[in-house]
């Protein structure tokens, strides 16, 4: 059952807050005692979430277990427990407060939680406020570091915008199919809008600003372009394990909640062409946008904002696509980018917090100043860029050939062309650690919690890269429940 | 049985790579020693008159993809993984000093990669071990090269990543085109591509898929105007690397062009035909003349490979039985005689402490073994007849001028035999040739001469003689019985060209 799931990782969120108001919570062990409770916290949830595989309940009429709710929080605690992983490689950085720092996480994976197991438009808000409320506190966690701060204030206010698009887009929703019987389950507005294109009233009107504005709201939420203003500044701002599961957990969740939601509620095929044209022309502008910027980035966190732009913008190609393939493929791909992209920044926190700068000419000859932290550097990059035998790759292929299949095939060849600049900015990197000269050839040491993070992450972008199959087969079968578009 | 070949030289580096060097290089001994002796059983026990595939395994791997592990091998690729299992562990035996275990296990990974090269037959499969051979090939030459070996590597890196991409881009158009226009799911398999020949040919765009395999073998062969990375990766990796860069890495390019180009691509091939044959003319000519000009003996050897690689391509755009016949037969001939003369430039440079042409005279009367193996080597190079080289290059030319439209490039390529031998006798007489300096030098004025006189240079030790023998040996019985490799190779030519003559037969198409 996916409620108990929920239920308890909203309990231990709280706890971990309540936790850190003790007397003692600033001890100097406090980050991996929280840390400890977090993995713990999410490893149950996982288990919990895992009972619910084959359970078809639907909680309060807003709570749906099922495949798709179980992989999709088993998903969230997965980068949840990555990134805690990250963060207590070096706690001492978030003397703000490192016990609620975890329950800030803790609460951006909850939210993720809700959203992909609800079936409900307003819960699914609720969903996506938690975690964004959640990350606006994380991103200006650096309370004394004036970028850290502008950070937040941008990223708050846009997003506060974005949430303000998306309620108005649902109350028009609201306002054009669910005022007959005033539910708001993705069901209930598929079946409303059936029923209205089967009679002649034919599509409400309102129904297109009120998808426009979801799918405005949904953007700035999934950062694409032309949404994407705040990211590279949240990014570079924000402390680097926030940036980390900034860039990939809310998006993951909203990503699968948006297919969801736009496969069961709006299906018929006069509504669907729009909103599949939306989404592929969204995609088309992150690919390039995204790629072009990231071109000419000297900081390492900028770069990865503008390259989670484009990234997103493949992840996208599958929700416009709607069919079995397309939904698998990108979960698949949003997987294996959320293990590569948190363990870029996690090797770039993990430099930084051995004196190495952010941008690309301090890490030039990393290799000789330390060969793992350059290893698992290259690693990284390599799997962003889709090298095959990494995770990345493997997406790629099964969304371009989802694409394919589905005949946009126009979407397909600007999306594989989007893949060379991407190839010279990420292997500019790699070049640079492997091949430049060091302007400080001092070697140093990663710690023993970074060392081991960073090797699980990069043997689980080799395991996604070379033994995908399992993984595949679960997602299939999770996506099965969703009333899905024909493949061809 | 390739999976074997595959793996064990994998568990091997794993090994080296935790023992001590002294058990890195006997480990590697071993595993080279074992997979030589499984491939010539797999060699001798394959049916040469059927041409077919043996070998064949083929497990689903990513099936939502299309993608499985299918390896088998045919005549053709036979020998490259002989050739592959031997040179490697020539490679090991020639650099028996080297002090850093990871050296070894490099070269075994090197030498899984390369075998799985030859083997694979899923197309993605033989993407990932085409990439796997380059980063051990990188790191022995950044580690272990001479002088320029930071640039020679990277250039190297960059040239073969290039092709890579371009391969791999072709690779995804053609599975892509393939499933699309067929209507059947994705697949990256050979024999599923082999089946929809019609359909390749009829793709929009085949030619760019072609040239973008074309580009990547091109660069790997090397020919005119790729081959420029060749001459540095050659001079600056150590005696090992470039015993297997000349070996085999080079052969993989022909290899794919055979398989892939005009394996699938038949129609293409013989559209591109012209093109090639002055490309692969160029390279004969270019190629001889540029080592003729060279300062550095191990660069002139590096240049002569330009040259012989000339004549392999042009025997395979022949498109005729006989020409590419004798491209294989070249690039096998050449994978020995080139691995020898690099193992003797390594070996007398390790002596001499220079390569410079210049500096080296009368080696052959202070050092006789190696000069007399540097002297066989050499003629081998220069294709004298009963020896590989020469059964390779005039299959080679005589296939060439069989065809009418290849026939006047053949002719001038025969020119580069002359030109070919100019260089050859030409390194003979100033380094093998003339009075021993040690014997010579009487008063010992003279800075360097007194210092290479001080201590007369030591002949091959047993080790390096042992290291030596398996090419010397080959090197003599393939021109003298070429009756060892030539039925391995008709048998899967017949095949490959029947399979080409009948596509092209087919209307329609363009």
């Amino acid at each position: 059952m996916i409620f108990v799931a929920l239920v308890f990782l909203m309990i231990s969120s709280m706890a971990l807050f309540i936790a850190a108001t003790f007397k003692g919570a600033e001890d100097k062990h406090a980050g991996q005692i929280f840390g400890g409770i977090s993995l713990a916290v999410y490893g149950i949830t996982a288990l919990l979430a895992a009972t619910a595989w084959n359970d078809t309940t639907i909680h309060y009429g807003v709570i749906k277990s099922g495949g798709l709710a179980t992989l999709g929080t088993i998903i969230m605690c997965g980068i949840g427990a990555l990134t805690v992983g990250g963060v207590m490689a070096n706690p001492e950085k978030y003397k703000a407060g490192v016990g609620e720092f975890f329950g800030f996480i803790a609460f951006v994976v909850f939210g993720g939680a809700i959203m992909v197991s609800t079936n409900h438009l307003l819960v699914l808000l609720l969903g996506i406020e938690l975690s964004s409320y959640a990350t606006y506190i994380l991103v200006g966690y650096y309370r004394d570091d004036r970028f850290s701060n502008e950070a937040a204030s941008k990223y708050f206010l846009l997003g506060a915008v974005a949430s303000g698009f998306l309620i108005f887009g649902m109350s028009l929703v609201y306002a054009s199919v669910a005022f007959t019987n005033g539910s708001l389950t993705y069901s209930d507005l598929g079946t409303t809008l059936a029923g209205l294109v089967g009679q002649t009233v034919g599509i409400p009107a309102l129904i297109y600003p009120g998808l426009a504005m979801l799918l405005v709201g949904f953007g700035f939420k999934m950062a694409l372009a032309p949404f994407h203003s705040w990211t590279p500044d949240a990014y570079q701002g924000a402390p680097t394990m926030v940036a980390a599961i900034l860039s990939v957990g809310p998006k993951a969740a909203v990503v699968i909640a948006l297919s969801s939601l736009l496969t069961t509620a709006f299906p018929v095929p006069e509504l669907s062409s729009a909103w599949k044209n939306a989404i592929a022309v969204l995609a088309i502008l992150s690919m390039t946008i995204g790629n072009l910027m990231a071109l000419q980035q000297t900081n390492l966190k900028r770069l990865l904002g503008f390259s989670s732009i484009a990234q997103l913008g493949y992840v996208v190609i599958g929700v416009a696509v709607g069919s079995l393939e397309g939904t698998s493929a990108v979960i698949l791909y949003m997987v294996g980018y959320s293990i590569t992209n948190i363990g870029a920044f996690m090797i770039i926190a993990a430099l930084r917090d051995s004196g190495v700068g952010e941008n690309i000419e301090d890490i030039a000859g990393l290799v000789k100043r330390n060969p793992f932290a350059a290893v698992m550097l290259a690693g990284f990059f390599m799997g962003l860029a889709g090298v095959p035998v990494l995770a990345g790759f493997l997406g790629k292929l099964l969304l371009f050939k989802s694409a394919v299949d589905a005949g946009m095939i126009a979407l397909a060849v600007i999306a594989a062309l989007n893949v060379v600049p991407s190839y010279y900015y990420y292997f500019r990197i790699i070049i640079s650690a492997i091949f430049s000269e060091p302007k400080d050839a001092r070697t140093f040491e990663l710690n023993a919690t970074a060392t081991t993070t960073l090797a699980l992450a990069l043997g689980g972008v080799v395991l996604l890269g070379i033994y995908p199959t399992p993984l595949l087969n679960i997602i299939n079968e999770a996506v099965k429940v969703l009333p899905l578009f024909a493949g061809r | 049985m390739i999976t074997a070949l595959i793996l064990i030289p994998i568990l091997a580096a794993i090994l080296a790579a935790v023992s001590s060097t002294e058990v890195a290089k006997r480990v590697a001994v071993a595993a080279s020693l074992i997979t030589t002796i499984m491939s010539a059983i797999m060699y001798f026990s394959y049916n040469t008159s059927s041409g077919q595939l043996a070998f064949v395994e083929k497990v689903p791997w990513i099936p939502q993809a299309g993608i499985g592990y299918f390896v088998g091998l045919d005549g053709l690729s036979l020998p490259f993984v002989f050739l592959t299992s031997l040179l490697t562990l020539v490679s090991v035996l020639a650099s028996w000093d080297e002090p850093k275990k990871s050296f070894y296990a490099l070269f075994l990974v090197m030498q899984a990669g390369v075998t799985g090269v030859f083997g694979a037959l899923d197309l993605i499969l033989y993407f990932l071990f085409w990439e796997v051979v380059l980063i051990p090939m990188f790191f022995i030459i950044l580690v272990w090269g001479y002088e320029n070996r930071r640039y020679a590597g990277m250039k190297f890196v960059i040239y073969s990543l290039t092709g890579s991409v371009l391969m791999l881009v072709s690779m995804l158009a053609l599975a892509f085109g393939v499933a699309s226009a067929t209507g059947k799911p994705l697949s990256f398999d050979y024999e599923v591509l082999l089946a929809n020949l019609e359909t390749i040919k009829a793709l929009p765009g085949i030619a760019l898929i072609f040239w973008g395999f074309m580009i990547a073998f091109l660069i790997k062969l090397p020919a005119f105007p790729v081959h420029t990375w060749l001459p540095h990766a050659h001079t600056e990796a150590p005696t090992g690397g470039s015993i297997m860069l000349a070996g085999v890495l080079l052969k993989m390019g022909g290899y794919g062009i055979l398989r892939f180009n005009l394996g699938l691509m038949p129609e293409q091939m013989q559209q591109f035909q012209t093109v090639l044959a002055i490309l692969a003319t160029i390279g004969v000519i270019y190629g001889a003349y540029c080592a003729m000009a060279q300062k550095d003996l191990k660069r002139m050897v590096a240049y002569s490979s330009v040259n012989h690689m000339g004549y392999v391509l042009l025997g395979i755009v022949s498109m005729t039985a006989m020409g590419i016949h004798g491209a294989v037969y070249q690039m096998v001939a050449h994978g020995i005689i080139t691995g020898l003369m690099f193992m003797m430039v390594g070996f007398l440079s390790h002596r001499t402490h220079t390569r410079e042409i210049a500096k080296m005279t009368g080696i052959y009367n202070a050092m006789p073994i190696l000069g007399a193996i540097m002297w066989m080597a050499f003629l081998g190079g220069l294709g004298l007849p009963g020896m590989a080289g020469f059964i390779g290059e005039y299959t080679a030319l005589s296939g060439a001028i069989q065809n009418p439209a290849t026939a006047i490039y053949g002719y001038i390529s025969l020119v580069g035999i002359i030109v070919t031998a100019g260089f050859i006798l030409y390194a003979v007489q100033r380094v093998l040739l003339g009075r021993d300096p040690a014997a010579a030098d009487d008063h010992g004025h003279d800075d360097h001469s007194s210092h290479t006189a001080s201590h007369k240079h030591h002949d091959l030790s047993p080790l390096e003689i042992a290291a030596a023998a398996p090419l010397v040996i080959l090197s003599v019985v393939l021109g003298l019985y070429p009756a060892l490799l030539t039925p391995w190779i008709d048998g899967s030519t017949q095949l490959l060209l029947e399979t080409a003559k009948r596509v092209m037969a087919l209307g329609g198409g363009q």
